[in-house]
């Protein structure tokens, strides 16, 4: 059968090929930015890290006079919990979904710091990084009202991308790309870089949902080194399957955000094929 | 390796089974469990300088009771044990006793229930042995001779011309029928009984022995217990008839005829009360009886004295008071847990926490099922509600759960105050629930509802429901429980089988669901 299963994805693929010891290299934020940033692969710019009270006191200064608006996030969270968006107001800072003044800002990144995101709950560190934002393309594909970032992931093993798809935030999911909490999923054909069809709800879509936009044959721009930098993953992440998460920013192009190294099966659906077919054709 | 080591397993398994059954001779009567009553007497009261007796009626080893594992506890008192007529009475005394005392009596008492079969053309007049012909007079509380038990002789028909079964038949029926059962805690002899035509226990069997005597058929009172969990001071009598060299049980207050049931103990024959004890010491005394599964002692005894006889070590572990109870709560958790993996390695089925299923099942053991699920969904409910309360003070997580917990279990006092102020047992063994996983439940379902949303939350619960009362229902399995407990290497072969879910690579049922549109193009 050519659709992967969880059980045949954690035996055959995880387990023998994504040694435990090597998952710190991406659990730990910082230092996959470190690892990556040190082969010249793209990724958001950080403006400071919050360890502790020293780090705390002053964070705003650390931020560019010029920068209007930032991302929080946990070191080591999982699942997307724990990220917050931060915008410059009259009040200095402001959180983008709580009261404004940076009073709350400064509780979240507290609330980081304790371990209420991290994956064990134990201490950890906050991370101020650049905002990403959509490229022009993304933002075509978005229905007018719907706000948040679309992300790109590609499935790699070992040295070849084996599935690509786009994920895009709906008015539904209230911003978050997630398949899960009602993100669209869009498949790309990797050998043209165009969308194929989508996936919604565990459900083969052609047209967006909420848009009634056609999914089909639009270019991603940049696939080409997306392709290219996401085949260097395995190798220097040490796991021989992962989940690469781009997001296609307007000014930088494609920036890697975070890597997986059990990354999910739903992005079957959206290509309209089985990963294991897939697997199975590369390694011949 | 992995593809051999279940096979091996489960070879391993089958021939210690089979070597235990063929050469240590084990037997279904063997292996499965016996109900055992474990009696417990306590005896309280207060010296004032003076001497102190107390004497308890004693539980003897007869056709229908075995009693062991008895303890005495004396502090400063001199115990003895007497035997006199057939009864058995521990007796303490105690000199110049000063301030209070507690002096205590428990056993391991098993019953066999005794059913007689009367036949009926056997005649009332029998040869009597001289041994018991004293049962055949009359004496201050069974008037076996008074004109009101003559009369009632005649109106009742009874006659020595009459078979013996009729004449127990007829007698039996009038005291349990035309007589009113009271309660009442004093002696009430015969007559009075008659007179009043109610009486408790006691009064019943004496009107029926005395009856018995009138037509020369010998008679005796029992004292004894029946076995109830709980506590009681309640003691209970009923009556025997000789026939042919048996005497057979009759209880006119419960309609036991010819029958001594399982749960009847039996402490002393004739008027000899349970307890007697020296007056004016604030004497309290309590009995009580709880219900234990153990191993048969017969079968033990006809069992080998073998490293692989397991059984054997179970009765150390009783000795060491260990219950089989315990024992198999523990060797049917491994059962329980395989329904787990099954359901999500082959099923598919998502549950709060990994194991989380198999250790609310166990809580279900105390409560039963059906409130068990009820409790749980309560809980959780309240739980995920007082979570909701507090999300607005903003509390880092461990402090927030300690919270939640506390809620928790305030809610099961509740819960268990209600429970027994409502006479309803099933519903105050609440707090036997495993609080700390409840509090991790509703973390759970509160990240859910947050992440996702309350139906998620709700649809997973009710899988963790589902997947809960598998689990109960497979640890539960009483024929498993026998097998477990008599061969405790069937363990191999559920490690044999989570060997091959281990292994498995193929789709969870419910992938065969969520890519069914795939499934479907990729057919087509």
């Amino acid at each position: 059968m050519a659709v992967l299963g969880i059980n045949a994805r954690n035996l055959e693929y995880i387990y023998p090929e994504n040694p435990r010891q090597n998952f710190p290299n991406i659990d730990d934020k910082l230092r996959a930015k470190d690892l990556l940033a040190a082969n010249g692969l793209p990724i958001p710019a950080t403006y400071h890290v919050v360890t502790g009270p020293e780090s705390l006191r002053g964070w705003a200064k650390r931020i560019p006079a010029d920068v209007d608006a930032f991302v929080l996030k946990p070191s080591r969270g999982f699942g997307g919990q724990g990220i917050g968006f931060v915008r410059r107001d009259d009040e200095g800072w402001s959180m983008s979904d709580a009261p404004p003044g940076s009073l709350y800002v400064e509780m979240h990144i507290k609330r980081i710091m304790n371990g209420a995101y991290s994956i064990d709950n134990i201490a950890d560190a906050a991370i101020l990084e650049h905002k990403l934002s959509n490229v022009e393309a993304i933002m075509r594909l978005l229905p007018n009202d719907v706000s948040g970032v679309a992300d790109l992931r590609t499935i790699v093993h070992r040295d070849r991308v084996v599935m690509a798809m786009l994920r895009l935030p709906t008015a539904r999911s209230g911003g978050k790309a997630n398949l899960h909490q009602g993100g669209l999923g869009i498949g790309i054909d990797i050998d043209t870089g165009r969308t194929t069809l989508g996936c919604w709800r565990n459900r083969i879509v052609e047209k967006h949902p909420e848009s009634q936009q056609p999914l089909s044959g639009h270019v991603i721009p940049g696939f080409d080194s997306i392709l290219e930098m996401s085949r260097q993953i395995p190798e220097l992440v040490g796991l021989g399957y992962v989940g690469v998460d781009f997001v296609l920013d307007s000014r930088l192009g494609p920036v890697i955000i975070e890597v997986n190294a059990r990354p999910g099966l739903a992005i079957q659906l959206a290509n309209g094929r089985g990963l294991r077919q897939v697997l199975r054709d590369a390694s011949h | 390796m992995a593809r051999v080591l279940p096979p091996v397993l489960i070879l391993i398994a089958a021939a210690i089974a089979f070597y235990k059954i063929v050469e240590l001779g084990y037997t279904q009567s063997a292996v499965e469990p016996i109900k055992s009553y474990l009696l417990e007497t306590v005896m309280e009261f207060d010296g004032h300088g003076s001497n102190i007796g107390v004497s308890l009626a004693l539980p003897r080893t007869i056709t229908s009771q075995s009693i062991s594992d008895e303890t005495f506890s004396s502090g400063d008192f001199r115990f003895t044990v007497s035997n006199r007529g057939g009864n058995r009475t521990g007796q303490w005394t105690g000199q110049a006793v000063n301030g209070s005392r507690t002096l205590g009596y428990t056993a391991t008492v098993i019953t066999t229930p005794q059913r007689f079969t009367i036949d009926s053309s056997l005649p009332t007049v029998q040869s009597i042995p001289r041994a018991v012909a004293g049962y055949l007079v009359a004496d201050s509380m069974v008037q076996s001779n008074a004109p009101e038990i003559v009369a009632l002789r005649d109106r009742l028909r009874l006659s020595p011309n009459r078979t013996w079964l009729a004449n127990a038949r007829s007698m039996f029926d009038f005291v349990t029928d035309t007589m009113h059962y009271v309660r009442y805690s004093g002696t009430t002899d015969a007559l009075t009984a008659l007179k009043l035509g109610e009486a408790s226990c006691g009064g019943k069997s004496r009107v029926m022995a005395a009856l018995a005597r009138q037509i020369g058929i010998p008679a005796r009172l029992v004292g004894g217990k029946i076995l109830q969990d709980g506590e009681t001071r309640a003691t209970h009598i009923w009556v025997e008839l000789w026939l042919a060299g048996h005497w057979v049980p009759f209880c006119p207050t419960n309609n036991y005829f010819g029958y001594l049931p399982s749960h009847y103990l039996i402490l002393y024959y004739g008027e000899s009360p349970v307890l007697s004890h020296t007056q004016d010491i604030n004497f309290q005394y309590s009995f009580t009886v709880k219900q234990r599964l153990i191993t048969s002692q017969a079968a033990l005894a006809a069992l080998p004295d073998h490293p692989l006889n397991i059984l054997s070590v179970w009765d150390d572990f009783r000795k060491a008071a260990i219950s089989l109870e315990f024992l198999s709560i523990i060797l049917m958790l491994p059962f329980g847990i395989l329904v787990v993996v099954f359901c999500r390695n082959v099923l598919g089925i998502e549950t709060f926490g990994t194991f989380m299923p198999a250790l609310i099942a166990i809580g279900f053991r105390d409560t039963g099922l059906g409130i068990g699920l009820l409790l749980f969904i309560l809980i959780i409910g309240f739980g995920a509600l007082l979570r909701a309360a507090l999300a607005r003070l903003q509390l880092l997580h461990t402090p927030r759960l300690a919270i939640i917990l506390t809620g928790i279990v305030v809610l099961m006092l509740v819960i268990t105050a209600v429970g027994v102020d409502r006479g309803l047992v099933d519903l105050a063994r609440v707090a036997l629930f495993p609080i700390v996983i409840l509090t991790l439940t509703v973390e759970r379902f509160s990240l859910i509802t947050e992440e996702y949303s309350l139906r998620d939350a709700l649809r997973v619960s009710a899988l963790t429901s589902v997947v809960a009362a598998l689990s109960f229902l497979v640890m539960e399995w009483s024929a498993l429980q026998t097998i477990v407990l008599g061969f405790p290497e069937t363990l191999l072969i559920a490690v044999a089988i989570s060997l091959w879910i281990g292994r498995y690579a193929g789709f969870r049922l419910s992938e065969f669901i969520r890519f069914r549109h795939l499934l479907a193009r990729s057919i087509s």
